[in-house]
């Protein structure tokens, strides 16, 4: 089973997120950007799924972060942040996909399933 | 001492939070699968001592409020109300819940601001996209109280500011379940930033 680290200080948004993608993969979590490096670091994930506004540590940041630790790591970004300069910055950065929120039940899986693919989607 | 918009002004920014309102209770119908109905955008420079009286329906009953400043080349003060039984309807409906109206709880109150992120997000963000510049949002907080004491936590954090660009605006559900206020609340100096940047656009 794929594993899928979500990252998102709110756990009303981690619980979106696992019920809209139902049992199809095994899920762990973070509530900061710190700590989404360091389960990386342990779980080695397939997928990350990364908010962007959190406390301390932001998600431009961590995404940075995580890149550089290692380049080849799958991630979608998942923010209710509409503005364009931080989806192309996302992009730029490395992001595969940038979902808003509030997830769309019948799109969102097929983000997910695209991106596990290495797919970059959603950009438009 | 208190500055005025031009009526082209005020016409300008009547629009751009046209857009900003309009993306955000798309998004909040979206969320509860129920038409939103969206008030006409009211615009004032007001005292910040006076800020009260522009939520004074809620008189002294407690309110929810979701709170999320920005900052960039415009900053401010974001801000969703909500009475006692449109914050309790609200989470029902997203929820599926139901019930009668009781005290938030811990998960209550984290849905709230995912509610309130998303909302205030697709509103600011939208000025950010029509005017071209980068806003920064801080992470939103959640504040139960009278309208009298949620203002007085608004005022401690603008040192100095006397007058302030407020922007109001109300929804409520087309079943009438659920009402509240969006107010955004800027010092002059971002008026200024932000009259600028609408200049740059060219709509002005």
């Amino acid at each position: 089973m794929q594993k899928i680290l979500i990252i998102d200080d709110s756990s009303f948004s981690r619980n979106t997120i696992k019920k809209i993608l139902g049992n199809n993969y095994h899920f762990i979590e973070a509530n900061s950007g710190e700590m989404g490096l360091e389960v990386y670091a342990q779980e080695k994930p397939n997928l990350v799924i990364l908010d962007l506004t959190m406390p301390g540590m932001d998600g431009i940041e961590m995404l940075e972060r995580l890149l550089l630790i290692d380049p080849d790591a799958k991630v979608i970004i998942g923010s209710a942040d509409i503005q364009d300069y931080n989806r192309q910055r996302t992009k730029e950065l490395g992001a595969l996909a940038f979902i808003n929120k509030p997830f769309d039940k019948d799109s969102f899986p097929h983000v997910i399933e695209n991106v596990l693919k290495g797919n970059s989607v959603g950009w438009q | 001492m208190a500055i005025k918009l031009t009526a082209g002004q005020k016409d300008a920014l009547t629009e751009l939070i046209n857009i900003g309102f309009g993306r955000a209770g798309a998004t909040l119908s979206t969320m509860l699968e129920q038409r939103i109905i969206l008030s006409v955008p009211e615009i004032d420079i007001t005292s910040i001592d006076d800020l009260d009286k522009l939520v004074a329906c809620y008189n002294h009953s407690e309110i929810t409020t979701i709170h999320q400043v920005f900052s960039g080349t415009v900053s401010g003060n974001a801000l969703l109300i909500l009475d006692e039984l449109s914050a309790s309807t609200l989470l029902d409906l997203l929820t599926n819940r139901t019930g009668r109206p009781r005290r938030l709880n811990a998960s209550d109150r984290e849905a709230l601001i995912e509610i309130g992120n998303i909302l205030l997000n697709a509103y600011v963000g939208s000025f950010g996209n029509i005017l071209n510049v980068n806003i920064c949002f801080a992470v939103p907080n959640i504040q139960i109280d009278t309208v009298r004491g949620m203002f007085e936590t608004l005022r401690i954090g603008q040192d100095g500011i006397k007058y302030v660009l407020v922007v109001r605006t109300e929804f409520r559900l087309s079943a009438g379940s659920v009402k509240g206020h969006v107010l955004i609340v800027m010092g002059v100096k971002s008026l200024d930033a932000l009259i600028s940047a609408l200049e740059d656009t060219g709509l002005l």
